[in-house]
């Protein structure tokens, strides 16, 4: 027979885990994983009574008050969901799932503008833009200077590129672009396993030119979309594959220009 | 009493609510009530009847209080807004395609089923089913951009800003539901 003290302990261990599962249900229903319906409240707090009287220290009695605040948060989010369903805007998810999917993109686009008051505002100039299109303009040069520079370093004007070309120079595959960038990725990921990171220019470097160019492009999608991330340590770049795609921000998004030069390709090849 | 016609005030208002001059189109309350004084109310209404006759209105935008849904006048935004509906090939030039226009609907009534908020996971997915999963991401980016979508909670999309404006979220469910594929 086990002694009383070895039988509590048990019991402890038991309590904390049962809490534990309770808050992590709680916290799915918060981020709208679940129904809010789908905890059953009187035996969660029925489970919170059974150990009350145990808890001893500080740590413990915390754990079951924040079960306590994520259970009236949830108690919460059933009375918005009641008020929800009894109100005019109610419906199934699963039913508008379906409906969206069975309709056509005009369908649904003739759905939206039925409902749809758009706003009517002008854009205008204010004291400061105008202070800096001023300012842009003053500082360039005329057209004739810039022009000279353009044929001084030799540039090439630029000219339509057909979907043949651009095949041909391996900057778009056959096969669709999602699988292609997905192949990169899966790529990336396998040659981080040792350091969770790879080195960036070892990374993209081709047998040829356009093949790194080709590389670098699919990249940038990469860390674009937040599958992976651009690290910079010192003066090496290193890209860390996430293991889900990070969203993006919105505000503040950082462009990160790399150039991406044939001295350069022949340094690291 | 006879009814005084403010012709000058009229303009002002007018001029308040056209021009952008912030970071969010329209006017605040309060603003409206400083720059055209105490029958500032009168003034709306005598630009709204102007504004009738041109498929237009003014339209007031509630500020969401955290907890109670009450609103006061200066906190509200105020802003023109189109009264009846366009066309489609109307709303294309908008700016928005087809594609953008239904993927608006999905993302909209599915925020709105899942009472306001719904992972963005979840949203993403739904585009994606009709448009591919590569343009259901632009598509989100792009709305969250232009205040459709918002995202206050990290992955937790919410209706943003202008779905809340211009949107008559009523009638695009109703529709949503009442129509029927071709």
């Amino acid at each position: 027979m086990k002694p009383q003290a070895e039988k509590d302990r048990l019991n402890l261990a038991a309590g904390r885990r049962e809490i534990r599962e309770v808050l992590q249900t709680c916290q799915a229903i918060e981020d709208r994983k679940f129904n809010p319906f789908l905890l059953d409240v009187g035996r969660a707090i029925t489970i919170l009574r059974k150990y009350f009287n145990n808890w001893e220290i500080f740590k413990d009695l915390c754990l079951d008050a924040q079960a306590i605040n994520k259970l009236s948060r949830v108690i919460r989010l059933q009375n918005s969901q009641l008020r929800f369903q009894s109100g005019s805007l109610y419906a199934d998810q699963d039913l508008i799932q379906r409906k969206v999917e069975s309709l056509s993109s005009r369908r649904l686009a003739e759905i939206f503008v039925g409902s749809w008051h758009p706003i009517v505002e002008l854009e205008q100039l204010t004291p400061s833009t105008m202070k800096a299109a001023l300012g842009y303009w003053s500082m360039l040069l005329p057209y004739e200077e810039r022009r000279k520079r353009l044929t001084i370093a030799g540039a090439i004007t630029p000219s339509p590129i057909s979907q043949n070309e651009i095949l041909r120079a391996g900057f778009a595959a056959k096969e669709e672009f999602s699988k292609h960038l997905e192949g990169v990725w899966e790529e990336v990921k396998a040659k981080s396993l040792k350091k969770k990171m790879v080195e960036y220019w070892s990374f993209i470097s081709q047998k040829s030119y356009a093949e790194t160019v080709g590389k670098a492009y699919l990249v940038s999608f990469l860390v674009t979309y937040g599958y992976a991330s651009l690290i910079r340590k010192g003066r090496k770049m290193y890209l860390k594959p996430n293991e889900t795609p990070k969203p993006r921000a919105v505000e503040g998004v950082v462009s990160f220009p790399i150039s991406i030069t044939p001295e350069r390709w022949r340094e690291v090849s | 009493m006879s009814r005084r016609f403010y012709s000058e005030k009229l303009r002002h208002a007018a001029h308040l609510l056209f021009f952008r001059r912030g970071r969010l189109p329209g006017v605040k309350g309060w603003e409206l009530k400083k720059r055209l004084g105490k029958d500032h109310e009168e003034v709306m209404k005598q630009l709204n009847e102007i504004l009738k006759d041109v498929d237009l209105e003014v339209k007031e935008i509630p500020e969401e209080s955290s907890e109670l849904q009450t609103s006061r006048f200066e906190e509200s935004r105020f802003v023109v807004a189109l009264k009846e509906n366009l066309t489609l090939s109307e709303g294309k030039m908008c700016g928005w395609r087809i594609d953008n226009l239904a993927g608006l609907t999905i993302a909209i009534s599915y925020v709105v089923s899942k009472q306001g908020k719904a992972p963005r996971g979840e949203v993403e997915k739904i585009l994606s089913h009709k448009f591919g999963r590569w343009r259901s991401l632009t598509m989100m980016d792009a709305f969250t951009r232009t205040g459709y979508l918002a995202e206050d909670e990290p992955d937790i999309i919410s209706l943003g800003w202008r779905a809340k404006a211009e949107v008559d979220l009523k009638s695009l469910m109703t529709l949503l539901l009442e129509t029927k594929p071709i």
